[in-house]
């Protein structure tokens, strides 16, 4: 029975099956390449002057400086600024289109005087440019690791930020997706766990503006494109924040000539896409007439005493349970505080540009109502991206941003919030019980409260405002070589009231809070450029000064006593509960440099170097530098490869450097004193007392990372298909750590710089134009596996633990395995029967019927050192899959993306096998008998160690496959809409979100709603707000 | 456009920048700014005052509003039987591991305020103020060493002596000091204590350690240096300083039982240390009535037969043992324990009594009530007093005696003759009972069955009926182990034998 078990649960661990399905499915629907024969016609042969546009296939915008050249000649022309181009030639000529991008199309005149041709984009990203720090440079001359998407590589479909956007799309960026709150931040991870104390999450930076209060300043609706720094060479110019890798958010500008009106209305509706298996009424009664008697008898009862002679009401039995259970109504509480949703997403943008002005300007209005009541999200924003000519050698710009942000979350992935309780209250509680208006039922515990109450009663609005303003100006100082000087703000705030009716705070009264918190975010850059290009070389070089600083202010009010909950502004509260507000911090100083140039375009090189300083690191240790070195040789170039004509581009990347993490806290090199008061004096004063809080450090310093990268890029048939492979090894050294110290000390742990950890990994993104006729499809499909290992911890190697609740130890991270790994029992079925049961080593008080645990060291006892390291919640492969097909005006994209070989520990689990409330649906399959024991893996219905002992029973195979989008479009045909005066483009498209996902946890399992640190990472309490399979109509309009 | 104003605003430009560089020069070096910093502290006579006030909050977060406190000294004992839920359940069991959790908890804040003890003596002869304030802020951070020490050394038996402040790396290698030695430091902290502190305070600085508390706390160190494990045999010091106590008039022996945890009397002199709260004043309250209450009784007031904002999960599950032991018209029981009660479901309970003691005076919210919780009564020095009496020699009817019955017939409990206490260890018993009932609660029976040899018998008789008599295996549970996380970090520190 046992041996069953666990091979059924291997059975769903999705493992090495997955990797031959996508990629036989990829290549066994990889297309059969139709190759076009050119017929020449030598008949006739007249010289026509041929006119027409050139535009993408896919936006239908006219593409400037589009080559077209007839077959054989040299003569060519470039199309204009509105696509146009004119150009004489033979009639039975073939002309070539080609732009930088584009895949190239050759077209046989056949006696046209009109053609118009629209180019459909490559799949190679080698000939687009690249945001890089600091400046951008051609792919083709990229020699660090960078991964992009652009604006169409997006979903279409309404998306709160822009770390939800980049799920599944990027090779080495993990975005974990903790929760459905509506406008949550995820969590993003570049190549791995970076750090074990600090944030892990990469610096973001919005049209160079480095911003640290997180992706709520900017609209996804605005972005142009997205650049991951990923290697160390590529970050290091970031410095000191750049070891976590660097996310490069470029918002759009003017383009194109004439000026584009556009409208974009989407509307969707959102149910929710899982629920968690919970017992019905029937199961319930019977699992808890079960678990209380078994309890009692544990604590010396007997299960035929009356509840009068149980000591405790958690051993009570309902009488109504035993002669009347029909009597209970059978609540689904989780759909009662479900609904469905709309979402809406509006914008309006005007872009332009002439030779002196270039201009982009929006507005948005997103509004995201939550699949849980009462929830939401709303967002109002602006932007204005304007950059204009001041004489021939002066630009000036200003990038703006504005928004207002209002949404609304009930505590909903709490432990204690509604979603968390609408599968703990138990389906026999009436629908207005368990709050203080409806009384409590009395046989169930008081502190699972209705979630319908907590849903709809709380209040916790949240209102933030975000501003953004980078004023620019380059200024060309002689030939080559330019300064551009930028000054820009930040200033972001929130607001958050937050409301608990005494209604659902057990009769403790209401209760009133407001916080409220705002940044102010200085920048200053100061960079010289110079540019010079030669026709066998170039070379482009830098230096620059740059300086910000940065305050954050927060406060916090808690009063209680209302009157009543009429009035939810904090002047109705009597009771001043408490009230505080306190501010920090920080500057960094930095100056910059790097040197990039190519060779005979195949030889390239480019070295950086930081300088930073830092107003967080200890006195002694303040300034920092940051070198780097990378190299590019582009093999696809060099003569001996012109004869592979299948090869299209080959270059060979690698590259070192070192990067930074400062997210080391504002002050933690000095030493803090804690406010210890205490009452004094007849009158009860109370006086002010102060206890040493930390142990004062002056060489603290940044964490370092040291990141080898290896990477091979390339394009062959035609750029048909592209693909980049990495390899990189990134040592994390001086890692801050709070080190288990002697607590005789007076500390139990102090901050120093002594961790070390290393990422080693694989990357591979595939593109590919599998079908480039009238019927396109396209490809994209990107892996990435990453391994991590903490080589050091503190001075004496001390494991570092993570805690599950309840002190229960849950993870561990130990030198030589990876950072935060679930370390806990090792389940090994339940006891069945005696002869089982005098079989094995027990724990504790166990009996027949509990969980049976492995006797790791064999040494016939289970005790402590038979905890063992079990799994890990970092993937060891995740993947995402786009593939975009289009025919004539429609046009189809499915997202897919998934992980496997990681875990998931849902510590729920200690509290479900308690019948206080309802349990989790595998209690169905528990032990009851020896007779009847169930599927050998659930162990008994009674409160024992069980339940307080982690062990791999409350893991979870956290691997996952989804088609997260699907999205059909169709754009209306131009000889349409042409009849239409004013309108120059209307698409409209459909998309489902969330279409299937095959997983083993709830449809969430990304999740860590208890912890998802470092080193406590993917611990849930089963309690996330569910996720949304979400239908979306929308439409697009271009005057 | 006009060429030479566009070189004039870029100069301005370029103006502007420059001295944004160069402001920004000198911003390096950010101190915080809602936070006070270790460097900068203890140097005025205000911050030396701080820093002691922070050792009377340290005083008060281990011996109230921790749970370690009662967790490991009234959960131990035979007054109370835990659950399995809470780290407690293992204490009340026998079960405890160095893995322990309160275990280290309760390490690590003893030396945490230890070291803030440390830190202020260093200090504080460097700072300008007047000798006699000088005297009495070390008097008081030698008196809050003294009593974290004397917790430390009968909670883990001899651990090891810090003395003044020391470097994480000095840290590594301290070792383990022998109980002796620990008790050679309290006696020498208190000692000087004495000597350094004032008789009295003026109104705005009453609830400060005195001379008195000194005495009383050095004597009843005496007492336990007299008993289990060293016998030492000081009676006659300790007697000597119970006596100057007494001998001074400054207290007060009540005349109702309850008057001592009535709020009204909670500074009247029936109190030689006290700890100090107060309600709505920002976690400034005591815990103890919510905390120690029945989590499923109704947030009504007392009157109504709840207790205002409930109880918790986190209680003292009061032993059967203890319940029945009091004598009929004992009125300390009704006093420490609430034998009839009203549950959250409506209806009255009266087969679960749960802890009373404390509940009483202003409440604001849960664990926020105004009441101060007593450290050392006058009634333990009176008590400890008689029983340096009858351990000197036991004097039929003589003033043991009368102290004994003084308390006896305070409880409305008919005095006890040399008749029925016929001899020196039928006092000791009796002793033993009076003090159960007398300070129950009060995390005073544990140390008192140990330092009496007795907690091997007592416990033995009082856990094999659970079925957890073969948990108690010796003496070695006396005291608890070295938590394991400081036998992690510092293998130098030897465990205790028998973990």
């Amino acid at each position: 029975m046992k041996k069953r078990q666990l091979n059924v649960r291997r059975l769903y661990s999705p493992g090495i099956g997955w990797i031959f399905l996508f990629f036989g499915l990829f290549f066994i629907l990889f297309p059969v390449y139709a190759t076009a024969t050119i017929h020449e016609n030598t008949v006739l042969n007249v010289d026509l002057i041929i006119t027409g546009v050139v535009t993408d296939s896919k936006t239908g915008e006219p593409l400037t400086g589009v080559s077209v050249i007839p077959k054989g000649t040299t003569n060519g022309t470039i199309t204009d600024d509105n696509g146009m181009y004119k150009i004489q030639t033979k009639e039975n000529s073939t002309l070539i289109f080609s732009a930088v991008g584009y895949i190239s199309q050759e077209i046989i005149v056949n006696r046209r005087v009109i053609i118009n041709v629209a180019l459909q984009g490559g799949i190679s990203n080698l000939n687009e440019v690249v945001v890089i720090g600091y400046g951008k440079q051609k792919a083709s001359n990229i020699t660090g690791a960078i991964a992009k998407i652009s604006a169409q590589d997006l979903d279409e479909r309404p998306t709160s930020r822009i770390d939800h956007a980049m799920a599944g799309k990027l090779s080495g960026v993990q975005v974990q997706e903790i929760s459905g709150t509506p406008g949550k931040a995820f969590s993003v991870k570049v190549r791995g766990t970076s750090s074990i104390s600090n944030s892990s999450s990469p610096l973001y930076v919005v049209d160079g503006y480095p911003i640290s209060s997180g992706l709520d300043n900017i609209n996804p609706n605005d972005i142009e494109s997205i650049e991951v720094l990923k290697d160390a060479a590529s970050a290091a110019i970031y410095g000191s924040r750049g070891s976590s890798g660097v996310v490069l958010i470029t918002t759009k500008t003017g383009k194109g000539g004439k000026p584009v009106l556009q409208f974009d209305a989407n509307y969707g509706i959102q149910e929710r896409f899982s629920k968690v298996d919970v017992l019905n009424r029937d199961e319930y009664i019977a699992f808890a007439i079960e678990e209380r008697n078994n309890t009692w008898k544990l604590q010396g009862g007997n299960p035929s005493d009356p509840n009068s002679a149980r000591s405790s009401s958690n051993y009570w039995i309902d009488p109504l349970w035993l002669t009347n259970p029909s009597s209970f109504p059978d609540n689904d509480w989780q759909d009662l505080i479900s609904r469905k949703a709309p979402v809406q997403n509006y914008q309006l943008s005007a872009s332009g540009s002439n030779e002196n002005v270039k201009y982009f300007i929006s507005g948005n209005y997103f509004n995201q109502q939550g699949i849980i009541l009462n929830s939401y999200y709303k967002r109002l924003s602006f932007r204005a991206n304007v950059e204009t000519k001041i004489g021939k050698r002066v630009n000036l710009g200003l990038n703006l941003f504005a928004n207002s942000l209002n949404s609304n979350d009930n505590g909903s992935d709490g432990n204690s919030g509604p979603v968390s309780r609408s599968t703990r209250v138990a389906p026999i509680v009436g629908l207005t019980q368990q709050t203080e208006a409806g009384g409590y039922y009395p046989f169930h515990a008081a502190f699972y409260l209705n979630p319908i109450a907590l849903a709809k009663e709380i209040t916790n609005e949240t209102n933030g405002k975000n501003i953004l303003a980078n004023i620019f100006t380059t200024i060309n100082l002689a030939k080559n070589l330019s300064l551009r000087s930028s000054l820009g703000a930040n200033y972001t705030d929130a607001f958050v009231q937050y409301y608990l009716p005494n209604d659902i705070n057990r009769g403790v009264g209401s209760n009133g809070r407001i916080s409220s918190s705002y940044v102010e975010n200085y920048l200053n850059e100061n960079i010289l450029t110079y540019n010079i290009e030669k026709s066998s070389w170039n070379v482009n070089a830098l230096a620059g000064f740059t300086y910000q600083d940065s305050k954050t202010v927060s406060e916090f009010l808690d009063k209680g006593g209302f009157p009543d909950d009429e009035i939810r502004t904090l002047n109705m509260g009597t009771i001043l509960n408490s009230g505080s507000s306190s501010a920090t911090a920080w500057s960094l100083m930095s100056f910059l440099s790097r040197i990039s140039t190519s060779w005979k375009n195949k030889y390239l090189l480019s070295a950086s170097i930081r300088r930073d300083g830092s107003s967080r690191f200890g006195a002694d240790n303040q300034w920092g530098w940051f070198p780097a070195l990378s190299v590019g040789w582009r093999i696809g170039q060099e003569t001996f490869m012109q004869k592979v004509d299948f090869i299209n581009e080959m270059k060979l990347r690698a590259s070192y450097g070192t990067a930074g993490n400062n997210s080391i806290g504002d002050y933690a090199a000095i030493g803090s004193l804690s406010s210890a008061n205490y009452v004094i004096g007849l009158n009860q004063g109370v006086v002010p007392g102060f206890i040493p809080g930390s142990f004062s450090n002056r060489t603290l310093g940044w964490e370092k990372t040291y990141t080898f990268d290896v990477g091979l890029d390339l394009s062959v048939f035609s750029n048909r298909i592209s693909m980049s492979f990495d390899y990189y090894r990134a040592d994390v050294k001086d890692l801050l750590l709070n080190v288990q110290i002697p607590p005789i000390s007076g500390f139990s742990s102090a901050v120093s710089n002594v961790g070390a950890i290393r990422n080693t990994g694989l990357e591979l993104e595939l593109n590919t134009a599998n079908l480039t006729g009238r019927f396109k499809w396209n490809t994209s499909f990107n892996i990435s596996h990453n391994k991590n290992k903490v080589i050091a911890l503190g001075s004496n190697g001390a494991p570092i633990y993570g805690n599950g609740g309840y002190n229960f130890i849950v993870t561990i991270t130990q030198i030589g395995k990876p950072i935060g790994s679930y370390y806990m029992f090792q389940q090994n079925g339940v006891f069945k029967d005696q002869k089982d049961f005098d079989l094995h080593p027990h724990y504790k008080t166990q009996n027949i019927g509990d969980i049976k645990y492995e006797d790791i060291n064999g040494d016939g006892v289970i005790d402590a050192d038979d905890r063992t390291i079990v799994g890990n919640n970092s993937p060891k492969y995740f993947w995402g899959l786009q593939n975009s097909f289009s025919y004539q005006n429609f046009d189809l994209a499915v997202s897919m993306d998934g992980q496997w070989g990681n875990k998931l520990l849902d510590i729920g689990n200690s509290q479900a096998g308690q019948s206080r409330g309802n349990v989790d649906g595998y209690w169905r399959e528990r032990w009851r008998s020896p007779e009847d024991p169930g599927n050998g893996w659930v162990p008994r219905a009674a409160v024992t160690s069980n339940l307080t002992t982690p062990s791999t029973f409350w893991l979870r195979d956290a691997s996952y496959l989804r088609v997260r989008t699907i999205a059909l479009g169709f754009s209306v045909p131009r000889s349409f809409i042409a009849k239409v005066k004013g309108i120059s483009g209307l698409r409209l498209f459909a998309s489902v979100d969330n279409v299937f996902m095959h997983d083993h946890f709830n449809h969430n399992p990304q999740t860590g709603t208890y912890s998802n640190t470092n080193t406590n990472p993917g611990v849930d309490f089963d309690s996330a707000y569910p996720l949304a399979r979400t239908f979306t109509f929308g439409i697009t309009v271009k005057f | 456009m006009n060429k030479r104003l566009i070189y004039g605003k870029i100069q301005i430009v370029c103006f502007y920048f420059l001295l944004t560089i160069l402001a920004g020069c000198s911003k390096l070096d950010k101190v915080p700014i809602s936070q006070k910093s270790v460097e900068g502290f203890y140097q005025t006579e205000n911050q030396i005052n701080q820093a002691v006030i922070g050792g009377y909050n340290g005083l008060r977060t281990v011996w109230v509003t921790s749970q370690t406190s009662y967790m490991l000294t009234e959960s131990r004992s035979d007054n109370t039987m835990q659950g399995v839920a809470y780290d407690d359940g293992a204490v009340s069991r026998f079960e405890v591991k160095p893995d322990l959790a309160i275990l280290s908890t309760a390490w690590s804040q003893y030396y945490h305020y230890i070291n803030s003890c440390n830190q202020l003596l260093k200090a504080s002869p460097n700072v300008q103020m007047d000798d006699i304030k000088r005297k009495q802020y070390e008097g008081e951070a030698k008196f809050q060493r003294a009593l974290f020490y004397f917790d430390l050394v009968r909670l883990f038996g001899g651990v090891p002596i810090v003395t003044t402040p020391i470097t994480i790396k000095e840290s590594y290698g301290v070792k383990r000091s022998t109980v002796e030695d620990v008790y050679n430091l309290i006696v020498k902290d208190l000692t000087e204590a004495i000597e350094d502190l004032p008789l009295s305070y003026n109104d705005t600085n009453t609830g400060r350690a005195t001379k008195w508390a000194a005495k009383g706390f050095l004597g009843k160190v005496y007492l336990f240096r007299s008993g289990y494990p060293l016998q030492k045999n000081e009676w006659e010091k300790a007697s000597a300083l119970f006596k100057e106590i007494i001998n001074s008039g400054q207290f007060q022996f009540f005349a109702n039982y309850e008057d001592i945890y009535n709020f009204s009397f909670e500074s009247d002199k029936q109190q030689v240390f006290s700890i100090k709260f107060k309600a709505g004043a920002n976690g400034n309250g005591n815990p103890f009535p919510t905390r120690n209450a029945s989590n499923d009784i109704k947030p009504v007031s007392s009157a109504q037969g709840g207790l205002p904002f409930g109880g918790s999960p986190y209680n003292l599950f009061l032993s059967g043992d203890l319940v029945n032991s009091y004598e009929d018209g004992d009125i300390r029981k009704e006093v420490s324990i609430l034998s009839s009660w009203l549950h959250k479901s409506g209806e009255i309970i009266t087969t679960l009594p749960t802890c009373k003691k404390y509940q009483n005076g202003t409440v604001v919210a849960a664990n926020d009530w105004d009441i101060d919780w007593i450290a050392l009564s006058y009634t333990d020095v009176l008590m400890m007093y008689a029983e340096c009496l009858n351990e000197l020699s036991y004097v039929p009817s003589g003033e043991s005696f009368t102290i004994l019955n003084n308390v006896r017939q305070r409880a409305k409990l008919s005095p006890k003759t040399a008749t029925e206490i016929p001899d020196q260890q039928s006092f000791r018993l009796w002793m033993e009972k009076e003090r159960r009932h007398e300070f129950a609660f009060e995390n005073l029976r544990w140390f008192d069955l140990v330092r009496t040899d007795r907690a091997l018998d007592v416990m033995k008789h009082f856990l094999t009926p659970y079925g957890f008599g073969a948990n108690l295996k010796g003496k070695e549970q006396y005291i608890y182990p070295i938590p394991q996380s400081v036998i992690d970090v510092t293998p130098s520190i030897e465990q205790n034998p028998g973990y």
